[in-house]
């Protein structure tokens, strides 16, 4: 009820103005916090491909609680000269100072602070539901202006996603802005440093394999971060590319102490794909981060969590051999993960020889 | 003259204009075509004289060049020779007596006893024809004219400014021994012509050279070399500055450990570390030292005399010599020394912690050791802020920027459009022009 109050009062403003447009042919704004935009080249900017949403269920409460949480934590890592590793801007003078003992430690605890900052992260979030709805149809007003004429709250305050935006067309059709134009809009009289009022074309499929063939998945999912929402489709389209991308070539550990190595996770996980993360993890020796990995795929999927026993007491080894017996079809992966964990036996047996040679000497 | 030409018999005329058109080209058979032609006509017949000697077969083709181009010594020292054609020689690659026929005579074109054909006497004789004769004196003569193309010196190795020595590359230094010099550069640094009075033999000059060697990792050297021949000066040079390397410590492998200041005679030096990819912003002589050294960071700022080289250069080596790494100085106050990076989020990095004793807390009003100015020994260059132009302040300077002021963003904008492919064309977007009014 209360939007569509504000939309009534913003379509009585529109009137307002249309009659204040007669009488002095040009635009004046009655109220101070409403301002008009009008936009012609509309149709170029809101021409973007958008993937199908194939999962109706939202990961987002799942992602958030805080046992999925500090799994992805910990499996991320901390290591923070890479959380903050040089970024691509050009490099300013260093300082230097000369520190006592106390002094240096509390440099490192508010350096620990700035790198959890950075490492938070990014949501994962079911895609957002793109559509504008009609407020109003409004026959009087056919054909009063060539343009849209777009109306904006820009009250203090307003959250950038709850800002309220509608858009009178030329057909005198009072409809609430799409996705793309409320980005865009919000852009404009909000502007975020380093996002774009369009996207820029290194995300478009073309630009974006080239990219990725270079293997800069961290830079790629950086730029993502700041130029769209969590839940745009644009977002998820990227981002799950990238991790594909990963997966294929076996870098996970370039995203490893990076905010997107959870996320990553976390969609192998959804989309039952954690094999060959597994076999990386098992590969270097990370083998509470691959049980935990294991936990959060069952999280997921509790449908399927009775086959493997998931207790504190087990054997980690124990519980990937487990998962991999019993979970894992696809015989290519499989395989790949068989030869991890034999390789890791391997390796426990030679060192326990060794370190028995060593005592007998 | 011409009455008694025409008593001349129609035979005879005939006879003479037939060998007159053979001969016209070569002036001896022309004469000899006369000759037998008056022979004809049993000597009853008297010619005209045919004018031989004229202006263009008397004078040397040098001086006829000189009357068409040539230019006064008045106007020469005024520079009026400057555009004029150079001289074009017209009789380049003939041979003389051989003619537009190609005539071979024994003795003066050709060998008297040919040695081909078993030493038989040669001939006077039409050589068969050479229809490519002409184009390849043509070429010939075209090579002759073009000027002779200077070898180019790759921009790199060329010097500091014009056709100089100074800052160019005179390879890597003499083996000494077994060693050989490999990966070292040298570069000149200052190349002039030096003097000295005797009491015997007047002013002897000599060439002074001053270079530096290195090989860009660390090792480099530097020295003074004197001959009476500049090439020698140079080698000279260059061995002895390979005899004096010296190893310098760098920071990274890329720039000096700290700011410091140094001075050698009235050339001050303030010089500065850098971060990453500043490049060497400094006197063009401290750049090629540098260079040579394996330093890619660092500014510096000259104070005093910049035009010595030779004092600019020993007291830079010497500032770099004289440079506290971080852990000698972590070790002589006792403290970590942290580095903060701004493209790392000025996170602290530790550079270097003391081998022992590490201080535990400041003293209470102790103030903190400034890095910066640490080794300026009490000095600090002088910085002046940029000077405005002296436009600034008029009021049509203002006004141009309060116009300019909304125009801003626009090249950027420009070019984001462009990229997205949202710039109109203008050719679609132009106004359409009004019909024109019937008279």
């Amino acid at each position: 009820m209360e939007t569509f109050e504000k939309a009534m009062r913003l379509t009585r403003i529109c009137r307002m103005l249309y009659q204040d447009f007669k009488r002095n042919k040009y635009l004046r704004t009655s109220e101070r916090f409403i301002s008009c935009t009008s936009i012609r080249c509309d149709d170029v900017l809101s021409s973007g491909r958008s993937t199908k949403v194939t999962e109706d269920r939202d990961p987002l409460p799942l992602f958030m609680s805080e046992e999925v949480q500090t799994w992805l934590q910990k499996m991320t890592g901390f290591d923070i000269e890479k959380i903050c590793a040089p970024r691509p801007f050009e490099a300013d003078k260093p300082t230097y100072r000369l520190l006592t003992n106390d002094e240096l430690e509390k440099e490192k605890k508010k350096a620990i602070q700035i790198a959890k900052r950075r490492i938070q992260m990014p949501p994962v979030m079911k895609m957002r539901d793109g559509t504008s709805k009609v407020l109003q149809k409004d026959p009087d007003l056919n054909m009063f202006s060539k343009a849209k004429h777009v109306f904006t709250d820009i009250s203090f305050g307003l959250k950038d996603r709850k800002r309220f935006i509608v858009v009178r067309e030329p057909d005198g059709t009072l409809r609430t802005a799409t996705d793309k134009e409320h980005d865009r809009l919000n852009q404009i009289y909000n502007p975020q440093q380093g996002r774009a009022p369009v996207m820029p074309r290194m995300f478009e499929e073309e630009y974006l394999e080239k990219t990725l063939e270079k293997g800069q998945y961290r830079y790629i999912l950086d730029r993502a971060c700041v130029q769209f929402d969590p839940d745009n489709p644009d977002f998820i389209r990227v981002a799950h590319r990238t991790y594909e991308a990963v997966c294929e070539r076996h870098m996970f550990d370039v995203l490893r102490s990076t905010r997107h190595f959870g996320p990553m996770a976390f969609y192998f996980a959804w989309y039952k794909k954690i094999e060959p993360l597994l076999a990386d993890m098992v590969q270097r020796d990370l083998l509470s981060d691959a049980v935990d990995l294991i936990k959060l795929y069952f999280k997921i999927h509790q449908e399927l969590s009775s086959t493997v026993v998931l207790e504190e007491n087990i054997d980690e080894l124990h519980i990937i051999k487990n998962f991999c017996e019993k979970m894992v079809k696809n015989p290519n992966y499989k395989g790949q993960l068989q030869l991890a964990i034999q390789a890791y036996e391997a390796a426990l047996t030679s060192q326990a020889k060794r370190s028995q040679s060593k005592q007998i000497n | 003259m011409a009455a008694r030409l025409l008593n001349v018999s129609r035979m005879a005329l005939q006879q003479f204009s037939i060998l007159a058109k053979v001969a016209s080209e070569d002036s001896i058979l022309y004469k000899t075509a006369i000759l037998r032609c008056c022979q004809g006509i049993n000597n009853k017949c008297f010619l005209q004289s045919v004018r031989q000697i004229t202006f263009i077969n008397t004078q040397t083709s040098g001086s006829i060049w000189k009357s068409v181009t040539g230019v006064s010594n008045v106007g020469k020292k005024r520079g009026r020779a400057r555009g004029s054609r150079r001289f074009v020689d017209l009789n380049k690659n003939r041979r003389l007596g051989e003619g537009q026929k190609g005539m071979q005579w024994p003795g003066l074109n050709a060998p008297i006893i040919s040695r081909r054909e078993g030493r038989v006497a040669n001939k006077i004789q039409v050589l068969p024809p050479n229809p490519q004769k002409q184009e390849e004196l043509i070429k010939l003569r075209e090579q002759s004219m073009k000027k002779r193309a200077r070898n180019k010196i790759p921009p790199l190795q060329r010097g500091w400014t014009g056709n100089k020595l100074p800052g160019t590359s005179i390879g890597y230094p003499d083996p000494v021994e077994d060693y050989t010099f490999e990966g070292f550069d040298t570069r000149v640094l200052e190349f002039k012509r030096v003097a000295t009075m005797t009491g015997t033999l007047g002013r002897i000059s000599r060439f002074s050279a001053f270079v530096v060697t290195g090989n860009g990792n660390g090792l480099a050297g530097y020295a003074i070399g004197k001959a009476p021949n500049g090439r020698s000066a140079l080698r000279k040079a260059m061995n002895r500055a390979a005899q004096h390397l010296i190893y310098v410590d760098r920071y990274e492998n890329r720039t000096v450990f700290h700011n410091f200041y140094i001075a050698f005679h009235k050339t001050r030096l303030f010089v500065e570390k850098k971060e990453q990819g500043y490049g060497l912003v400094c006197h063009r002589a401290l750049k090629t030292i540098c260079q040579k050294i394996g330093i890619q960071d660092l500014y510096c700022k000259v104070e005093g005399s910049s035009k010595n080289i030779q004092a600019l250069t020993k007291a830079f080596f010497e500032g770099l010599q004289r440079q506290e790494t971080h852990q000698e100085l972590a070790d002589r106050l006792s403290l970590h020394v942290i580095e903060y990076r701004p493209e790392m989020d000025n996170i602290p990095r530790v550079v270097a912690t003391p081998m022992s004793n590490v201080r535990e807390k400041r003293e209470e009003g102790e103030e903190e050791v400034d890095f910066e100015t640490l080794y300026y020994d009490g000095r600090l260059p002088l910085k002046k802020p940029k000077q405005k132009p002296f436009y600034f302040n008029y009021q049509s300077f203002r006004r141009k920027l309060k116009q300019d002021y909304r125009y801003r963003n626009q090249p950027d904008a420009l070019q984001l459009r462009i990229v997205h492919g949202l710039q109109p064309d203008y050719e679609v977007n132009r106004p359409k022009p009004k019909p024109k009014m019937k008279q």
